[in-house]
């Protein structure tokens, strides 16, 4: 019996930790942006960002029909983290499901992700970089951006099928 | 004893839950400790419960959360803890028990040391692919604006948006200066960037917040008449000789791009450059097509001042190579097109470029009014003819020098023939041209041309035509050049040395 329950106790150790920690990291980022938002008197939802930096895997417009016949619903978001037992989140995924498999579309790394509202507070000094980082995580990863990236997409991949024999669409 | 057992599980889930939401409040040190921690209060309330009954394997995750946190020291430091522990109060064989759980942590140290390097190597792939693809990226979208134009001046703003834009290289601030006089001395094109970090702030908003994409960006460039008007008023005064050495001379010869972190106190060029557009950091790339230096492009970081890196110049000199292609191109092309379109001898634009203006102009602002003279250098026969062919050219350039410094911007001289000249006046009335013709006979007059006094009036003169379509309502170009020509020929039979208008009363 005591046995079983050292393995018990070494796995519910092991698993609370590993898959309860993105959960709680992502809450702490939440809390940790709400609060400094309060003192900068930020709202993250009113901080403009680009998607200048997004990286496309595949050259757009693609004559791949998993590409040119996804549907909005087919393109999906993953987050990126460090590990699982001390994660840190260093970008996003952009995937089109398809029957055979997921197939990576496009990254967009977190350092990348700039927002110039922060980026003058931190020229100012009014945060540092782990802040700096910690606030952009929150917004990357907030659901209102999430949807934003995927329309964003969705909308690269359509204009990407009207132009497909004019050639002036780029991404790779 | 049963309840005891289930009591542990329910402490290791507590424990470990209220860890987990604790460390992630910290640095990533605090965070390993309060694993550390938690795993060492796990085991200890284990032995406090249940009693030394398989301590020793609980205690594997106390020494194993220390490896995977602290790596090899923090496993060896926490394998003598417990063996030492299991020592005292179990009085248990110390070392046999330090060399097993030694040899637990290093196996465990070298097995996640193992995962840590695939996911490095995997990181580093991912990096070096993104890498490359969002210059891949860059490229295609730079090349095709590229190849739809040849106007210079939109050339060089997509290369200065490829340069700047965040979805292009991401550079704060970049600036082209090209090869004139044959090489001996480079002149301030254009430039794309802030000249402070407000503006810059500013700028970067904006696109953030409209959400450009690099087409969209090069399109709102070349539509825009003059973007970042601060710096490229201060480009545009730029004209560096190659006479002496400098910075940019440096370049140019070694052609490699050169990374300037240190000012040369000593390099005029270098510190003026430093001290107009407050540079802390640059780069210069050489832009050479075969062996042709056609310019230089510079770029920095003004605004988030992010150092440069080796990578960033990396990136950077396949786009130069290809911008000096197509500036290279561009100059050609516009040779070639000065050369169809404009009159070897005077430089003024020719016939067929009279042609091709007019139809141009008819097509879009025919029904504008607009004004017409033509000009005849008067007894140039007998100039010719007395002071040789090789004279008669230079009188003719010089006249049309004098036609061309008469004109204000919009106005358009041409070499009709022989010494024959038009001047195209755009949003003009006949009192207007009128008012243009007799400064232009004037300015001829008193000018100075080789063996003058030799012409019949004892000075070279020229006799103008004018006529405008305001006056015969709707008239036809072709029309309106007879009716300039008749008011030409009037001038010439009324004595030559005049201007004649067409007043709308004698056209046949």
């Amino acid at each position: 019996m005591t046995g079983l329950t050292v393995i018990c106790m070494l796995v519910i150790f092991v698993a609370v930790m590993v898959l309860s920690s993105r959960f709680f990291y992502n809450l702490e980022l939440k809390s940790y942006t709400k609060k400094i938002s309060k003192v900068l008197q930020l709202d993250i939802l009113e901080l403009s960002y680009s998607f200048d930096q997004m990286v496309y895997f595949i050259s757009l417009p693609s004559n791949l029909a998993v590409i040119s016949n996804a549907r909005k619903e087919d393109v999906f978001i993953k987050c990126e983290y460090t590990s699982f037992y001390l994660p840190e989140l260093v970008g996003i995924r952009i995937y089109i499901q398809s029957q055979q498999e997921d197939i990576l579309l496009a990254y967009l790394p977190i350092k990348d992700f700039r927002l110039p509202k922060l980026d003058s507070l931190l020229e100012q000094g009014s945060i540092n970089e782990a802040e700096y980082l910690k606030i952009s995580m929150n917004k990357l990863i907030h659901p209102a951006t999430l949807t934003e990236i995927t329309e964003e997409v969705y909308k690269q991949l359509q204009v990407g099928k009207s132009e497909m024999y004019m050639g002036t669409k780029g991404g790779l | 004893m049963v309840l005891e057992n289930i009591l542990v599980l329910a402490i290791t889930f507590i424990i470990v839950v209220i860890a987990t939401f604790i460390r992630f409040k910290g640095s990533e040190l605090f965070n390993k400790w309060v694993l550390v921690i938690a795993s060492f209060l796990v085991i200890e309330i284990y032995g406090l419960l249940i009693g030394s009954l398989y301590f020793g394997w609980a205690a594997l995750l106390f020494i194993g959360m220390t490896v995977i946190c602290f790596g090899l020291v923090g496993g060896l430091l926490s394998s003598a803890l417990i063996s030492l522990q299991l020592q005292l109060y179990q009085n248990e064989s110390a070392i046999y028990l330090f060399v097993s759980f030694l040899v637990f942590a290093i196996s465990l140290f070298f097995i996640s040391k193992g995962i840590r390097s695939i996911k490095f190597e995997s990181d580093r792939r991912l990096s070096s692919l993104l890498h490359n693809s969002k210059q891949l990226n860059v490229f295609r979208e730079v090349s095709l604006s590229m190849q739809q134009t040849l106007h210079l001046e939109k050339l060089l703003q997509t290369i200065l948006t490829s340069v700047t834009a965040g979805h292009g290289l991401g550079f704060n601030r970049a600036m082209i200066l090209l090869m004139e006089d044959e090489g001996k001395k480079l002149r301030g094109k254009m430039g794309t960037g802030p000249m402070t970090v407000e503006e810059g702030f500013a700028t970067w908003e904006e696109i953030s917040r409209k959400k450009y994409e690099l087409k969209e960006l090069i399109q709102i460039k070349e539509t825009e008449e003059a973007t970042d008007r601060n710096l490229n008023d201060r480009i545009k005064r730029l004209e560096i000789s190659l006479d002496q050495s400098s910075f940019l001379l440096k370049a140019l010869d070694s052609g490699t791009p050169l990374h300037i972190k240190e000012f040369d106190q000593h390099d005029k060029t270098l510190m003026e450059f430093v001290r107009e557009f407050t540079i802390i950091e640059m780069a210069v790339f050489p832009l050479i097509n075969q062996g042709n230096k056609v310019g230089v492009l510079i770029i920095d970081n003004p605004v988030n001042k992010r150092p440069i890196a080796d990578s960033d110049i990396d990136s950077v000199i396949p786009l130069a190579n290809q911008a000096a292609i197509a500036i290279h191109h561009a100059h050609l092309y516009k040779k070639i097109e000065d050369m169809a379109l404009k009159d070897g001898l005077t430089g003024l634009l020719n016939q067929r470029a009279f042609e091709s203006k007019m139809e141009e102009y008819c097509r879009t602002e025919c029904s504008e009014q607009f004004s017409l003279m033509m000009i005849d250098i008067d007894s140039f026969k007998h100039f010719n003819d007395t002071n040789g062919h090789l004279l008669g050219n230079q009188v003719l350039t010089q006249t049309a020098k004098v036609i061309n410094d008469t004109l204000a911007e919009g106005q358009f001289a041409f070499r009709f023939g022989g010494e024959e000249f038009i001047v195209l006046l755009p949003n003009s009335d006949i009192e207007y041209a009128s008012l243009l013709a007799e400064k232009i006979r004037e300015n001829v007059e008193l000018t100075n041309f080789p063996c003058g006094e030799t012409q019949p009036l004892g000075r070279l003169t020229v006799s103008i035509g004018a006529a405008s379509n305001a006056v015969r309502n709707s008239i036809q170009v072709q029309e309106l050049l007879d009716t300039a020509d008749k008011a030409l020929y009037e001038a010439k039979r009324t004595g030559r040395n005049r201007v004649v208008i067409d007043k709308g009363v004698r056209l046949s």
